[in-house]
């Protein structure tokens, strides 16, 4: 079960000695962000079908994040997670973890239908990118709309993670990502010095792009000016867009400037949030660059777990800002959560 | 845990209510098969115990019946001994009756007293003494008297008196 955006996504897999019986896809709207009846009947109605039937949620909370450790003494290096439960799969060399109270909020909001899974988004993501994460250095994103998981892993290896969460506002924004990771609040003080290295680092780009920190951001701001978009598509030779048409997924837009024509305020909108997004990934970048508790590799490759219908600026943002190659894939997150889950119940059970 | 932050809540096939009533069935049905056991162990022991009671019944019946042949036993002969203690007050009676029957006169050697007969052997000084002093009483008493005389040398005469009763009055 998925919930975003006030709708409820359920896909129900009914399986018999692991031979997939029946599979039943719903979308339902949340009211208030509370589940309807029409809701609870369903899932009652799932549940009535047999004894054995387990929900699983993705886990929602703004504190969560992913550390390249294996033990709780190396995690921390890095933050007090005294009060955060951690995941750590034997096969793997990192760690997730949430906070527990938010774990136990989310797991009170959920008491009237009873959660069995609370999933890491993380492990959404490595699953869903499977046949990449175990290659060369690369940035897997997974874009749920209000909320960006970021995970950079080389050769299967997590190097660095961030969990970052989305509100209507600003102000409530900072709030939650000084609870998501205090290296980011820490980051967010030295946000004129982390642009800096990132321009510096990028000295033999062309010189169109080797513009000022400061310059960038309120260009970027101030959208209303739609022109600039206009310059970032021309730029079109990015290195590695070759070897982004070898995949098969859904290679980037140049820009969304002809969307915007139709509906120019929904789509300044999208720009904005796309824009934040970039920003914080742009941060989170600078950190695992700079940070030396983190092994950090070059990137040049991003892969996009996309659940939104597009985000064209973000990866246009991506693509021009950081000179990488981007990799949209569509996800179905509540597909990839059943997949979860049931993998999860045939070891727990 | 795999993937999961929390661990899935346990499922079981009975819910927690079914279960309470199973149990209480359980129990119900443990109780009911122990006093079943109870009673069939009882029964058992009724059973058994019955059985040696009819085995001692038997034998009491047994015994029973050998103490009434005993007693009938006792009782003929304490009827048999009655009667010879009759008899034999009869025939004390009889003899003291017959010595009294016999006068001074008259000295009887032998007599054989049997319950239809008498036999007696004497001497009597003469004939006349004995037909008038012991052969009148005989005859009052028995049906049939004969009289056998045998003269000694001294002039007595020696006697031999048989006496028969009729069968009918003679004594049981």
């Amino acid at each position: 079960m998925y919930l975003h955006d006030e709708v409820c996504d359920i896909s129900v897999d009914f399986e018999k000695n692991g031979v997939l019986k029946k599979h039943i896809r719903k979308e339902f709207e949340l009211l208030d962000g509370e589940f309807t009846p029409e809701i609870e009947e369903f899932l009652s109605s799932v549940s009535d079908e047999s004894v054995f039937c387990y929900t699983g949620v993705l886990n929602s909370a703004a504190a969560q994040g992913a550390l390249p450790v294996s033990t709780i003494n190396e995690a921390l290096e890095f933050e007090d997670l005294s009060s955060a439960n951690l995941i750590k799969r034997e096969d793997e060399n990192w760690l997730a973890y949430t906070s527990n109270l938010e774990l136990m909020q989310l797991q009170k909001s959920l008491d009237n239908i009873g959660v069995d899974l609370i999933i890491s988004p993380f492990f959404v993501l490595t699953n869903f990118f499977s046949d990449k994460v175990n290659d060369k250095c690369a940035m897997y994103l997974l874009n749920q709309g209000d909320s960006l998981t970021m995970g950079i892993f080389d050769g299967g290896s997590l190097l660095y993670g961030n969990h970052f969460t989305f509100r209507e506002n600003e102000e409530e924004e900072e709030v939650q990502l000084g609870e998501d990771d205090a290296m980011l609040q820490e980051d967010t003080d030295e946000l004129d010095l982390s642009m800096d290295i990132d321009l510096e680092s990028l000295d033999d780009e062309p010189e169109e792009e080797d513009i000022d920190d400061d310059e960038e951001l309120e260009g970027l701001d101030e959208l209303e000016d739609l022109g600039e978009l206009d310059d970032l598509q021309e730029l079109d030779d990015l290195d590695g867009m070759d070897e982004m048409e070898e995949f098969s997924e859904e290679t980037a837009p140049v820009a969304s400037v002809v969307a915007s024509e139709e509906n120019p305020e929904a789509e300044l909108e999208g720009a904005d949030i796309d824009f934040k997004r970039f920003e914080l990934v742009s941060k989170s970048l600078n950190t695992f660059y700079h940070d030396n508790r983190y092994k950090s590799d070059f990137i040049e490759e991003v892969y996009i777990a996309d659940s939104t219908p597009e985000c064209n600026d973000f990866i246009h943002f991506l693509e021009e800002e950081l000179f990488v190659t981007v990799n949209r894939r569509s996800i179905d997150i509540a597909e990839v959560l059943t997949l979860l889950s049931k993998k999860e119940i045939v070891d727990a059970v | 845990m795999q993937f999961s932050f929390i661990h899935p809540r346990k499922k079981e096939i009975l819910s927690a209510e079914f279960r309470l009533m199973l149990f209480f069935f359980g129990v119900t049905m443990a109780m009911l098969f122990l006093a079943y056991l109870f009673l069939v162990f009882k029964s058992f022991g009724y059973e058994s115990d019955f059985k040696a009671d009819r085995v001692e019944m038997s034998r009491l019946n047994l015994q029973t019946k050998e103490i009434n042949s005993e007693i009938d036993f006792v009782t003929m002969q304490k009827i048999k001994a009655d009667e010879i203690f009759t008899t034999n007050i009869l025939m004390r009676d009889s003899i003291n009756n017959l010595f009294d029957l016999v006068p001074d006169k008259i000295t009887v050697t032998s007599a054989k007293m049997e319950k239809k007969s008498l036999v007696l052997y004497g001497v009597s000084p003469n004939k006349e003494v004995y037909e008038y002093l012991l052969l009148a009483p005989l005859r009052s008493i028995f049906h049939h008297s004969y009289t056998t005389f045998y003269t000694m040398d001294n002039g007595w005469v020696h006697f031999v008196s048989t006496n028969y009763l009729d069968v009918e009055d003679a004594p049981k």
